[in-house]
């Protein structure tokens, strides 16, 4: 196995781990896993290619926190994050940060085979710049109602304070959430959210 | 007569003459007298008229006049000379020696004087004890004229004093019927009115007697009850000498009714027995009638009253029970909101735990879905071998599933309000689920916890969520109060502190308690937390007591807090007043 087709695992949980470790070499990936941050960070600079999966979630140090601990260490490896469902903030803050993308737990696999493969295709800051370039051109097709609610649902808002700072019913936010998702084409809410924040750090 | 002899002499016959007629003017002076004044008359006259020493009047007392005693002394005799006297009289018994009911004379030693004192005695009618003495040092006393004089004066006075207590009862009996306030009537057997008193008179509006006779005691009566009076009261009293009964009388210048109590009878003459008179005495019934009708309407008006305040007792019992039951009303609601106020809590508790618990839920999950995926994955390839792996895996994948569900279950259980159910619990399992759960999501914060039971405090009365909320605050209190301490670590000890009590103690090497804030610890919505609600200890003061258990809190010795709160063992209820 080729070492650009490794995936490196941060995960505290053991069983997470091992779950991990059987479903990526089922898909055709080796995984190494880590039990701490530490551990990786120890690993860090010997890692040459492949991606990094982390849990956003770990005791002493969590996943954003060891993101921007890799980034400063020089490790130029993608980083995809998992987070907790819904957890908008977290997700927000970790592309900000840089990652390649985050994976709502638990998740589809089919969603994590393709989220470690547009990492690994990734060639560093041009990657992320036409990936970029592809979500701005999408968010363009939503309607100016519609990009408000997605700002502020991206800013980590509630539908109920998105109907009061818009000054519109909750149910009329309802409508331009489900119409944007349509317009997106995306069928998770953090795909949009991924597609929201790739769109204005490319713009 | 031998005394007449001796008034052969004109001059003492004129003289004598002279005496007795003035004698038999007196009684009509004494019209007014009464018997002191009347004694005192006589005994004057008969000084004068005897030419006596002295002349001494002894009367006994009778009814409720004085007994009377007076002596009268002649001219020349000092007045200090009666002391001597009486004493002399006295001495003899003269004047209450019994039997002397006549006219008698005797002698005894001159009081004042040398030689003998000459009495002369007569008994003035009222028995041996009244009596008449006139006495003289003269040799002479008494002559038959003076014993005469003597004798008639002593008559006089008799009858004076008799006419004078007669009248004394008719004054006294005329003063009981005048100044009574019946009604009292004197009528002749015609029916015509000879006396009414004053009040009678007043009561029917008659000026005075001379419009009283002019009437007929029929007048008096009101007409409604005149033929009864005539046809049947008179004949009864004529017959049988007295009727009493209730008659209506006439205002005679009103005209309106005035009901007495009427009590008739007949007068009789003492010595033939023949009816005189009838009479009445009445009483009037208006005041008691009166009376009665008001005693009637304080009767009505009380019932009325009476009537009326269980109106209003009703009322206020009405209002009381309304209050009562408003009352239960706000004790339930208050019930409602303790276990609302508990949830509350639980759920903000389970509120900040969301996020660990949303992380710990996903990690089981995310588990269990990769395995699934990983087996799915490795059975497309039909790969024989794999099949071990796979049943492995999908072991796994199971009990992970299993691992997710459970900690459903756990925040379920803690979320999902209800009453408080007391049951016998292992203290062990208690505090060691609620440990488990505490730290949740704490995994990062690096807490050591130590736990140790007392074997001899095994068993507790409790309602195990609400006790585990109470650990669950204490250890998150603790969790978040070490957050900055080198030292992290968390004690739990049970002790056995007396037959019936458990205590569970909750030990850190946090911040400790600040001093402002360990006086108010248990008070609802005091937090040293930024984001505290400041319910959390007020609800676990207030699960400990309804368990009538105590927490407390207080330094912990090696720094940070210690918090301990007791329970009843549960052998407490094995007893037969067990609820």
């Amino acid at each position: 196995m080729p070492p650009e087709r490794t995936v490196h695992v941060v995960d505290d949980d053991a069983a997470v781990r091992r779950s991990l470790e059987r479903l990526l070499s089922s898909a055709g990936f080796a995984a190494v896993s880590y039990p701490t941050p530490e551990a990786i960070l120890e690993a860090a600079p010997g890692l040459a290619a492949g991606c990094i999966l982390l849990d956003v979630q770990m005791p002493g140090m969590d996943g954003l926190m060891l993101q921007a601990e890799l980034r400063a260490r020089g490790g130029g490896l993608p980083v995809i994050v998992m987070t907790g469902q819904g957890d908008v903030a977290t997700a927000v803050r970790a592309m900000k940060a840089g990652a390649a993308d985050f994976i709502e737990k638990p998740f589809n696999d089919e969603v994590l085979v393709t989220a470690i493969e547009a990492a690994l295709g990734m060639v560093g800051q041009i990657g992320r710049d036409r990936d970029a370039a592809a979500a701005a051109q999408r968010i363009a097709t939503l309607s100016p109602r519609e990009r408000e609610v997605l700002e502020g649902l991206v800013g980590g808002r509630s539908n109920k304070e998105i109907a009061f700072d818009l000054g519109i019913s909750i149910r009329t936010v309802e409508v331009h959430r489900s119409r944007m998702m349509e317009r997106l084409d995306v069928r998770q809410f953090a795909e949009a959210i991924r597609l929201a924040v790739l769109a204005r750090l490319g713009s | 007569m031998q005394w007449m002899e001796q008034l052969s002499d004109p001059q003492e016959l004129r003289r004598c003459i002279r005496d007795l007629v003035a004698l038999s003017m007196l009684p009509a002076i004494w019209n007014t007298y009464d018997s002191g004044q009347i004694s005192d008359s006589i005994a004057a006259a008969l000084v004068s008229m005897l030419s006596a020493d002295f002349v001494h009047v002894a009367l006994p007392g009778w009814r409720e006049a004085p007994g009377v005693e007076l002596t009268r002394t002649g001219i020349g005799i000092a007045a200090e000379a009666v002391g001597a006297i009486r004493t002399a009289l006295q001495s003899q018994q003269l004047a209450r020696s019994t039997g002397q009911t006549a006219e008698h004379t005797a002698e005894i030693a001159n009081p004042w004087g040398e030689g003998t004192m000459r009495l002369s005695c007569a008994p003035i009618g009222f028995g041996s004890e009244a009596v008449l003495v006139a006495g003289s040092h003269r040799a002479d006393f008494p002559t038959q004229g003076q014993r005469l004089l003597l004798g008639i004066g002593a008559n006089e006075a008799t009858i004076a004093l008799q006419r004078w207590q007669a009248e004394a009862d008719k004054r006294r009996y005329l003063a009981l019927i005048e100044r009574s306030s019946d009604f009292i009537g004197v009528a002749d057997l015609d029916g015509v009115p000879q006396y009414v008193n004053p009040a009678g008179l007043r009561l029917v509006g008659l000026a005075g007697m001379e419009e009283a006779r002019r009437a007929h005691i029929l007048d008096f009566v009101f007409p409604d009850d005149r033929a009864r009076l005539r046809d049947e009261v008179w004949p009864i009293v004529m017959r049988e000498g007295r009727w009493i009964g209730e008659i209506n009388f006439r205002h005679f210048e009103l005209g309106t009714e005035i009901p007495l109590l009427v009590d008739w009878f007949r007068v009789d003459d003492p010595r033939t027995g023949q009816p005189t008179n009838i009479a009445t005495v009445s009483r009037d019934l208006r005041l008691q009638k009166r009376a009665e009708a008001e005693l009637r309407r304080l009767n009505e008006t009380l019932e009325h009253r009476v009537a009326e305040r269980t109106v209003e007792l009703a009322d206020a019992n009405l209002k009381l029970k309304a209050e009562i039951a408003e009352r239960e009303h706000s004790d339930l609601r208050l019930h409602d909101l303790r276990l609302e106020l508990f949830h509350a809590a639980r759920l903000s508790e389970a509120g900040q735990m969301t996020a660990a618990l949303a992380h710990e839920l996903n990690q089981p999950l995310t588990a269990a879905t990769n395995s699934v995926n990983a087996a799915r994955r490795l059975l497309a390839k039909g790969d024989q071998q794999t099949i071990g792996t796979v049943r492995e895996i999908m072991e796994e994948a199971a009990a992970d599933t299993m691992r997710a569900g459970h900690i459903v279950r756990r925040l379920r259980d803690f979320v999902i309000r209800r009453e408080a159910e007391m049951k016998e619990e292992s203290v062990k399992s208690i505090v060691k689920e609620a440990c488990a759960f505490a730290l949740i999501g704490a995994k990062a914060s690096r807490v050591r916890v130590n736990l140790r039971f007392d074997p001899n405090a095994s068993q507790v009365l409790a309602d195990r969520v609400q006790i585990q909320q109470v650990l669950v605050n204490l250890l998150r209190n603790s969790i978040e109060a070490m957050a900055d301490s080198k030292r992290r670590e968390i004690a739990v000890a049970t002790a056995l502190i007396n037959a019936e009590t458990v205590e569970i103690a909750v030990a850190d090497t946090g911040t400790g308690l600040d001093k402002g804030v360990a006086e108010r610890l248990f008070e609802p919505f005091v937090s040293t937390k930024h984001n505290g609600m400041g319910l959390g200890l007020s609800i676990c003061r207030s699960i400990v007591e309804a368990h009538g258990g105590r927490l407390r809190g207080g330094p912990n010795p090696h720094g940070g807090a210690i918090f301990r709160f007791t329970l009843a063992t549960a052998s407490r209820t094995g007893g037969a007043d067990a609820p």
